[in-house]
């Protein structure tokens, strides 16, 4: 099932539901394409990455990539594009009573940016509940202008999130010029979407930094200094994370499970699953999902 | 029983018929707290308030004006709103606790909006 919707200032929102699709050389405005149910492939470039519920992509204005659902379960995809005219509007706009809004200090020079880095950013906390809700009266077919305030606050939130996940991440490299740790946190970026897009896949240490082409040991003293834990630490909260997401939403086993989230022995996962969120994935499943 | 989170409101009955009216309450049919003098009023969304007449004027009684109302939907409640005889105080905005906004009646009772929010997910 497929739905699409231009609103009175060209924003557009767009849901797919299914198991198979694939477009090829999309060129859009800036836009927003998160997944909330199986996983949907972008090709952007050379690079492909992969989207799975919990994250989103941003893609700039302009940027060719080809997009393709292919899976066993029913993938449940959203997205949003900003017009131009809307994001003009935005940052023209934008005062210090919007920055109040969000209580974060996000400054002028950061609004007026209008290409970001095109990576996979976390869908938690307000952008998720504010897409839920985005998704739940596009459904409804509410009017345009209620859509239009979730897509400004989806926006908003966007900023603020790129402030922290970007912006003050990459300050934390601060031993290094401007242009350098800018290239090196892209590179850091490129490590990071790679494992949370194969997290699933058996990924040694050497298969991530040559990814990023940086060395093994750069690579782990520097993806440190941002996400505040190692490469393999990440990898294995990716795959907890994903896991507690199918133990709400799906009826696989946790024996299935591990093997899908890409864990070999089901003790170790489970004493992992358990020091992260204090439930083992049974107790987790029949109780607190 | 129903239990309801007292508030203290100026002009009740009028408070009141703002409340049903404009924000879609419903009052309680049988005055149901223990000194018979609150009205238990319940919102859209299955939560129960108890209002009583405010009889203090000390600005340091300021917060009794203030009715919290738990929504699940901020910024459609904002939407929503209807513009007669509200004052908006505030835009829907991000606080610790979730997402809030505030508006005014005339008879200068503050009401919250509130959709609390899970950060810990």
């Amino acid at each position: 099932m497929k739905s699409f919707k231009v609103l009175y200032n060209q924003n557009k929102l767009h849901s797919e539901i299914t198991t198979e699709a694939s477009y090829t050389d999309q060129r859009n405005e800036l836009s927003l394409h998160a997944v909330f149910n199986g996983s949907e492939k972008y090709k952007i470039g050379k690079r492909t990455v992969t989207v799975f519920p919990g994250n989103f992509l941003i893609i700039n204005e302009g940027t060719s990539y080809d997009r393709t659902i292919y899976s066993d379960s029913i993938a449940n995809t959203f997205a949003i594009f900003f017009s131009r005219k809307f994001l003009q509007d935005f940052q023209y706009g934008f005062s210090s009573s919007d920055r109040q809004l969000i209580d974060e200090p996000i400054d002028s020079e950061l609004v007026q940016r209008s290409t970001f880095l095109e990576t996979i950013y976390p869908c938690k906390g307000d952008i998720k509940y504010n897409l839920t809700h985005l998704i739940d009266h596009f459904n409804e077919n509410s009017d345009d202008l209620l859509l239009d305030d979730y897509i400004y606050h989806s926006l908003l939130l966007f900023y603020r999130l790129y402030y922290n996940e970007v912006l003050n991440k990459s300050k934390r490299l601060d031993a290094l010029n401007a242009s350098t740790r800018d290239e090196l946190f892209k590179r850091l970026s490129l490590a990071k979407d790679f494992m949370l897009s194969n997290y699933n896949q058996d990924l040694s240490m050497e298969d991530i930094s040559g990814h990023a082409c940086l060395s093994p040991t750069h690579l782990f003293r520097t993806f440190k200094q941002i996400y505040n834990c190692s490469p393999h630490q990440y990898l294995i909260q990716t795959r907890l994370d994903n896991a507690r997401h199918m133990l709400r939403s799906t009826n696989y086993t946790v024996n299935e499970i591990v093997n899908l989230v890409g864990f070999t022995c089901p003790s170790a996962f489970i004493k992992l699953f358990k020091n992260k969120f204090h439930f083992t994935p049974g107790t987790y499943r029949n109780h607190v999902a | 029983m129903i239990n309801g989170v007292p508030f203290y409101l100026n002009e009740p009955k009028m408070a009141l018929d703002f409340l049903v009216e404009k924000l879609g309450f419903v009052v309680h049919s049988h005055p149901v707290s223990k000194n018979l003098s609150g009205v238990m009023v319940g919102d859209n969304y299955g939560n129960w308030y108890e209002i009583f007449s405010n009889t203090r004027n000390s600005a340091n009684d300021k917060n009794d004006f203030n009715l919290v109302i738990s929504t699940i939907d901020c910024l459609h409640d904002f939407h929503h709103m209807g513009p007669e005889g509200l004052s908006i105080l505030n835009k829907p905005h991000y606080i610790p606790e979730g997402l809030a906004f505030e508006i005014l009646d005339p008879w200068g009772n503050k009401y919250t909006f509130l959709e609390k929010r899970d950060y810990t997910d």
